[in-house]
């Protein structure tokens, strides 16, 4: 994905577009958190460690969620303030446009006003485009920082899997599976996002 | 961007701007009215994103820009109020008049500060440091809600897209020869205009005006007894109709 060229408005709603698909996965997560939690009572006491860890899979899911659902209202609040700064730069132009060509207007005065509330309208709304970008930033980060330990839950429900019967073994690690590709998809998404606004 | 004086008196002053020599290839011309009272100003059909640099500039030739504190646009057409978003950063103190029916649809140009001032069905009317204008209704002609304004003392009717002629950018102002002009009238009246019945009824209603200008959105003004052979002419044609320009 190449958003190099894109304005700060379109790449705030990339960013949106990423963490809803994020969400998504996050979602299918605590169903994965559910089952596991079904399958681990169903498997007796060896699996009591499992059982601890599907915990810890549904918080994390819903932790991602959570910050998923804030990170999206900052996307969008960022994107807003910078379709809106972007809207004001055009009529900034016209307003310059509309000066030079009425240099000898009796009356070319009397736009001034409105030209400078523009250009300070545009420094607020730049303003409030960085604070949220900012925002964005450190909540993506908090999300990649819950990630890491989702690549540990996984490989810790891998080695519990392997301490209960045989009969149980295979399900609990296709859930042990599950939770890593669904934390590698949510880290490519968040990946993604951070790309795009660093670009 | 051309701009004339189309009426003065002592109460106020009429005045049609367009032909922009700097307008962008294959937008349509608009003409762009404007009366201005002791006081204030009222804009009409400002035009769109395109043409705002090019008004502004020839709005502060004739009046400071704060006087402007009235819009009017006719139906919610882009070449007719595309420049609102625009409008509005330089108007903080303006009121928008346009038919009920579109409000929620022009308010998609950006509208923080501007108001606006939602014209009935049956019409209405302003009054602007003593001077009176009527909103007649011209609905169907072409927008489903659609209106135009008529200046009693001035005798001059703002007619929107009624009159409107496809001619080239650089055609003068006014009709030089009628029937050369019809040419120019006639596909844009018959695709344009979707009814018969709202035909009538509008050239029912504007033949108890007494009009010494019509002035199109687009093409030339009709004056004196060109209003009238228009009137019979636009009375005469089947509208409604698809077919080649």
């Amino acid at each position: 994905m190449n958003n190099a060229n894109h304005q700060t408005f379109v790449k705030a709603a990339i960013v949106a577009g990423e963490l809803h698909q994020a969400m998504m996965v996050a979602h299918k997560l605590t169903i994965t958190a559910a089952n596991a939690k079904v399958l681990s009572i169903k498997a007796g006491s060896a699996a009591a460690g499992f059982g601890a860890l599907t915990q810890h899979i549904d918080e994390l899911a819903h932790n991602v969620i959570d910050i998923s659902k804030s990170v999206n209202r900052a996307a969008v609040a960022s994107s807003k303030a910078s379709s809106e700064a972007e809207r004001t730069k055009i009529a900034l132009t016209q307003f310059s446009r509309a000066k030079q060509r009425a240099t000898d207007a009796p009356f070319v005065d009397s736009f001034l006003k409105a030209y400078n509330d523009t250009q300070q309208t545009l420094k607020s709304l730049q303003t409030d485009y960085q604070r949220e970008l900012k925002r964005l930033q450190g909540e993506l980060e908090q999300i990649a920082g819950d990630l890491r330990g989702a690549n540990v839950l996984a490989t810790m429900s891998r080695v519990e899997a392997t301490l209960v019967s045989h009969e149980h073994a295979s399900a609990l690690r296709d859930i042990a599976d599950n939770v890593a590709t669904a934390a590698d998809t949510i880290n490519h998404h968040i990946k993604q996002s951070q790309l795009c606004l660093a670009s | 961007m051309l701009t004339r004086e189309i009426f003065n008196s002592n109460s106020h002053r009429w005045f049609v701007f367009g032909r922009d020599p700097e307008k962008p290839n294959k937008i349509i011309d608009t003409n762009q009215y404007m009366v201005a009272t002791a006081n204030n100003a009222l804009l009409m059909d400002p035009g769109g994103i395109e043409l705002f640099a090019a008004m502004l500039a020839s709005v502060v030739r004739e009046v400071p820009v704060d006087q402007i504190t009235h819009l009017f646009a006719s139906h919610q057409d882009p070449d007719i109020i595309s420049s609102l978003g625009l409008w509005d950063k330089a108007l903080p103190n303006a009121t928008l008049h346009a038919p009920w029916l579109w409000e929620g649809f022009i308010r998609h140009f950006g509208m923080q500060q501007i108001s606006y001032s939602a014209i009935d069905d049956d019409g209405g009317q302003l009054e602007i440091d003593g001077v009176t204008l009527q909103f007649i209704p011209a609905h169907y002609l072409h927008a489903s809600g659609n209106h135009h304004v008529y200046d009693p003392e001035a005798k001059i009717l703002m007619s929107g897209d009624v009159g409107a002629a496809l001619d080239h950018d650089e055609a003068p102002l006014e009709i030089n020869d009628f029937d050369e002009h019809v040419k120019k009238m006639t596909y844009f009246h018959q695709r344009w205009m979707p009814s018969n019945k709202a035909k009538n009824e509008w050239i029912e209603r504007v033949s108890q005006l007494e009009i010494e200008q019509m002035c199109p959105q687009h093409g030339r003004i009709f004056k004196g007894d060109q209003v009238k052979r228009f009137l019979d002419w636009f009375s005469d044609l089947d509208v409604g109709i698809v077919g080649n320009p």
